[in-house]
């Protein structure tokens, strides 16, 4: 499959060479003729010319075959040496989260049509963004991933340039409102509902929610939390309920997770936003823990997200 | 699972039930959308993918 994809592209690669050698509206030659050229699987050829046909290199004219394409050829000429398109995906922090995740999805589809992929963090800041939104004007990229920076004002003014420009963009995870682009989320609202409704299937009867400051996705996960109280007939209690006070928290999890425990309201269950978050609820909790030594508190710690370390006491 | 305080201790790391959300298929589906509106096929701006998240139990809430 790896050879296959690399040769595949290789073929494309020397197709488009060979195709910039053309004149305009000049027949290619037949798919066994260029199999034999390039040594090639008669099924790499067409896949190659498919998508040449598809990147407007190529037309097919129905039972005559397929002839070179004036306006890329026009179009090619003042472009670089390489008509190698580029595309920029802009992330907060491709360290955490579901960044690395979405950054191989991206990177293995764009990798297979040979596309180079330029990537940006934000470290969710807007001005950050606009930065790296104003080189890829600049640069005159050819379309836009892109997971919206939620801290600071969102100039959309960008957007427009880019819209203007013909740059298509796909937002992933969450929108930015004013913008109209397609997207891909992920159903927080739902996870957050199947993840408190396990807790209460468990017999827990006071569930905490400690989230990363309000946002959309923090909010979409909060309605998931109370409908499955409410499912449940449950009381929400606000004291169950934190939202960190700022997104760069030295310890995010920790103080809330503190707060919470000294609010009065013992939990017997613990809904996190995120990794960092019930790391940091874990150890606070756990001090906690530590201290009622002889209490008979026990702590369910839930996690939404990754691979953090919970313990547990009964 | 019933430990003493040390136990825990003891026992830690224990894995945390978590939400797991399909991050390689956002990325995928982001791209394959970005790829049809790059060669020119018609995408709707109000398009829009919703992958479901997976609940995954471990240790941190296994039912008493």
């Amino acid at each position: 499959m790896e050879e296959y994809g690399y040769r595949y592209m290789e073929v494309k690669h020397k197709l488009i060479e060979q195709i910039k050698l053309l004149e305009p509206h000049v027949r290619l030659p037949s798919r066994n003729a260029l199999a034999k050229q390039y040594n090639a699987a008669r099924t790499t050829i067409e896949r190659s010319i498919s998508e040449l046909i598809g990147e407007g290199y190529l037309y097919a004219k129905d039972g005559s075959g397929t002839y070179v394409s004036g306006e890329r050829a026009a179009s090619a000429a003042h472009m670089p040496r390489s008509a190698f398109r580029s595309v920029g995906l802009i992330i907060p922090d491709i360290r955490h989260d579901t960044y690395p995740g979405i950054l191989r999805g991206v990177e293995d589809i764009m990798n297979r049509h040979d596309i180079n992929l330029v990537i940006c963090n934000t470290d969710n800041q807007t001005e950050k963004q606009a930065g790296y939104l104003n080189k890829m004007i600049d640069l005159g990229i050819h379309g836009l991933i892109i997971v919206p920076a939620i801290i600071g004002h969102t100039d959309l003014n960008l957007f427009g340039k880019l819209r203007d420009a013909g740059t298509p963009i796909v937002f992933c995870n969450r929108g930015i409102e004013g913008v109209e682009a397609p997207k891909v989320v992920s159903n927080n609202f739902y996870g957050a509902y199947a993840a408190v409704k396990h807790l209460i299937g468990n017999g827990c009867k006071n569930i905490a929610y400690i989230s990363r400051p309000a946002y959309s996705t923090s909010y979409e996960r909060y309605q998931g939390y109370t409908s499955a109280l409410a499912e449940a007939g449950m009381n929400l209690d606000d004291r169950l309920v934190l939202f960190e006070p700022t997104f760069d928290t030295e310890r995010p999890g920790y103080d809330s997770a503190t707060q919470l425990l000294e609010s009065g309201v013992t939990p017997d269950g613990i809904f996190c936003f995120n990794d960092g978050i019930a790391k940091g609820g874990l150890r606070s909790a756990w001090r906690e823990r530590v201290d009622r030594r002889q209490g008979r508190s026990r702590r369910w710690l839930r996690q939404y997200g990754g691979f953090a370390r919970a313990c547990r006491s009964s | 699972m019933v430990t003493t305080i040390r136990g825990v201790c003891e026992s830690l790391p224990v894995k945390l039930t978590s939400v797991k959300f399909q991050t390689y298929d956002i990325g995928v589906g982001a791209a394959g959308l970005l790829l049809d509106m790059m060669n020119g096929e018609t995408v709707l701006s109000n398009k829009i993918i919703v992958l479901q998240p997976e609940l995954v139990v471990r240790q941190s809430s296994y039912p008493s």
